[in-house]
């Protein structure tokens, strides 16, 4: 028996130390994207490429609070759409329609304007609290060198229950990301193929998310005026998204 | 290996060749500059959260406008009316500050006859107090309430919800709003014109968070008329979510009614109201975006028995001089809609909403189906049934059918 355990044991020491590094990767890549402190404000931008060959054009701005879980996005493109808004506080989503002036009170794992990006993209994910790696390896995309870290959710709160993670070495930042259901089937790939500094704060530039199941569905989020200046607490209110509006 | 399985591995590869090349470009490989991952940002001169609170154009115009053609036959007159209009929506807004901003909606329509009719639909002024405080007065559209159907909470609004088009705009009300946010939770307070002499209605509300659900408690206090306290629930739950209302009123001016017709005023007693429903949608973006909802009613302040069809020589005199509650007179009103829009990810779309009162068993059904081309170019072919004795609810005269054709063109936003 013992021979037995001592063999298992090392085999399983390089994955349990590997995995251990991949949780503290983790936590460097939360250090670098969440904005502890810190108001996050820009314009985005969103492309949608749909299968039959026609492309939409959403605009929009957005706010975020990581410290209270809160953000606000407020549409500008489609001109019908001008107005409608989102306003997340922690697990609360409300969506505003400008035109009967309601707030409608919804869960808050759906997809923004029915693109291939979630809600969860916008806000302040975090990878450690999220999910625990299962097993990492070493590997390169394009001209960077990554850690490769596959992930498996702590709970059911997230929109992704499996993910694999392409992560650059220094600072430690996701390039790529893979999205899988329960039964492994890939959903979504994501490609973060640039970022912003702002003092010791990351924010991806350009945000590209592939649908798997869709062929030739694709959304592409570029971010513009990025601030992350203090925002009045009125912002995350729905007062704010209600003056906002027409 | 066979040719087959020859030609199959080499497109595997070949497609996996093709997106290993995309991101190798995505994510400069063989590049002669390394780096450039990250950039630094520059802040911006201004807030964005100030830019969308202020304009410096000045008075901005914006709108929206439908050539629009409907022709409509009933089996009843047995006439077919048609009709052409150019209709629309034209908004004025003028933010000269982030504090303060002046805003008009107005509904035209300009029928083939050449005549224009124009409405507000809202004027209003917000101002905002330190931050803190945000005041809106003039027209506005107030909400309240979470019911779908029916809201019986919402005693505020001049114009009710059409249950057959709930989602369409209402008309705002004479007010003055306050409203002061906490947080997760928000209060509010509104002074509205009072329907008579004796001065303006009052109404208070509150907003919280208990866990996911969202809770309100508020009321009414009218100057004449009836007193409301009122109370509502929403509670997300997974793809769908469950919202709930009650309000019980005191001071109804309306009577009682039996078997010996008017009765006894109602005026001392408190009348309750609830209402109780869910909405679910389901989205494959392949194949269906789904939306169902159902709702019950309960009215208290309706009648338990059809007394406009049992005693019609008794009811309808005290209806038309205000002493009885002819509007929503039944006690039980279910309401159901599903709505499949894109089906199969084609540009039909299609929807059928159920009304149902179950104090004269009456019914009014509305299916209805559309198709959208180019979206610049929309048909609809809807009917309307009502099912029921005459007199009912839903249908006054008797079994009906309604059938409606119509023509958007050009739906254009400016």
């Amino acid at each position: 028996m013992k021979p037995l355990f001592l063999i298992v044991t090392a085999l399983l020491l390089p994955v349990m130390a590997a995995a251990g590094e991949g949780d503290e990767m983790l936590s460097r890549i939360d250090g670098n994207t969440r904005l502890a402190d810190k108001d996050f404000s820009a314009s985005i931008t969103m492309i949608e490429e749909n299968p039959d060959g026609s492309v939409e054009r959403n605009a929009a701005k957005m706010f975020r609070r990581d410290r209270v879980d809160a953000f606000v996005l407020l549409i500008e493109l489609p001109k019908d759409e001008k107005g409608q808004g989102y306003l997340q506080v922690a697990d609360t989503l409300w969506f505003y329609d400008p035109e009967s002036r309601k707030f409608s009170h919804t869960a808050a794992r759906e997809s923004i304007q029915d693109s291939d990006a979630n809600n969860s993209d916008f806000g302040s994910a975090s990878y450690a609290a999220d999910y625990r790696v299962t097993a990492a390896r070493e590997g390169t995309l394009g001209q960077y060198q990554v850690q490769i870290l596959e992930l498996e959710a702590r709970h059911d709160e997230v929109a992704y229950p499996n993910k694999t993670i392409w992560v650059n070495q220094e600072p430690a930042l996701v390039l790529k990301a893979e999205d899988y259901s329960l039964s492994g089937r890939l959903l979504r790939t994501s490609y973060y193929p640039g970022y912003t500094q702002s003092g010791d704060y990351y924010n991806p530039t350009t945000m590209i998310f592939v649908d798997a199941l869709v062929e030739g569905s694709k959304t592409t989020v570029t971010f513009d005026e990025v601030s992350t200046q203090p925002l009045p607490d009125s912002v995350f209110t729905k007062a704010y998204i209600e003056q906002a509006n027409r | 290996m066979k040719p087959l399985e020859l030609w199959i591995a080499l497109a595997i590869l070949v497609t996996a060749s093709v997106a290993t090349q995309a991101e190798d470009d995505l994510f400069g490989a063989g590049s002669d500059e390394p780096g450039g991952l990250v950039s630094q940002t520059t802040a911006p001169d201004r807030s964005l959260a100030d830019d969308l609170l202020s304009n410096d154009a000045g008075l901005v115009f914006s709108g929206d406008f439908a050539f629009l053609m409907r022709s409509r036959w009933d089996d009843i007159s047995q006439n077919q009316t048609n009709s052409a209009a150019v209709e629309g929506t034209l908004n004025l807004e003028a933010r000269p500050d982030p504090e303060s901003r002046m805003l008009a909606k107005l509904d035209y329509q300009l029928d083939a006859a050449g005549s224009i009719d124009l409405s507000v639909r809202e004027w209003f002024g917000d101002i905002s107090i330190n931050d803190r405080l945000f005041v809106r007065a003039g027209r506005q559209t107030l909400s309240w309430g979470v019911g779908y159907f029916f809201s019986p909470v919402d005693v505020v609004n001049t114009s009710e919800i059409d249950p057959l088009d709930p989602d369409a705009q209402r008309t705002g009300v004479m007010s003055a709003r306050a409203h002061l946010p906490m947080g997760t939770s928000n209060y509010y307070a509104y002074i509205l014109p009072g329907s008579g002499e004796a001065g303006s209605d009052l109404a208070l509300k509150g907003e919280w968070l208990l866990g996911s659900a969202e809770w309100t408690l508020g009321g009414v206090l009218q100057a004449e008329g009836a007193d409301t306290l009122a109370t509502t629930l929403s509670q997300p739950w997974g793809d769908a979510s469950l919202f709930a209302e009650l309000a019980v009123t005191h001071g109804e001016t309306s009577a009682s009614f039996s078997d010996q017709g008017l009765g006894a005023s109602r005026e001392d007693d408190w009348l309750p109201q609830a209402t109780l429903g869910s909405r679910v949608s389901l989205s494959d973006d392949d194949d269906y975006r789904i939306s169902l909802v159902g709702q019950y009613f309960y009215n208290g302040l309706g009648y338990a028995e059809p007394y406009w069809q049992e005693q019609p020589h008794s009811w309808w005199p005290a209806a038309a001089q205000g002493e009885v509650n002819s509007r929503l007179r039944g006690r039980h009103y279910g309401a159901a809609s599903i709505q499949w829009q894109e089906i199969l990810s084609s540009d039909w779309s299609s929807s059928v909403i159920a009304l149902y009162s179950a104090t004269d068993d009456s019914w009014r059904l509305q299916p209805q189906i559309s198709y959208d081309w180019l979206e610049r170019f929309e048909v609809t072919l809807k009917s309307r049934h009502d099912l029921g004795d005459s007199g009912s609810v839903y249908s006054m005269e008797g079994d009906r059918n309604e059938f409606i054709v119509e023509v958007s063109v050009v739906d254009f936003t400016f």
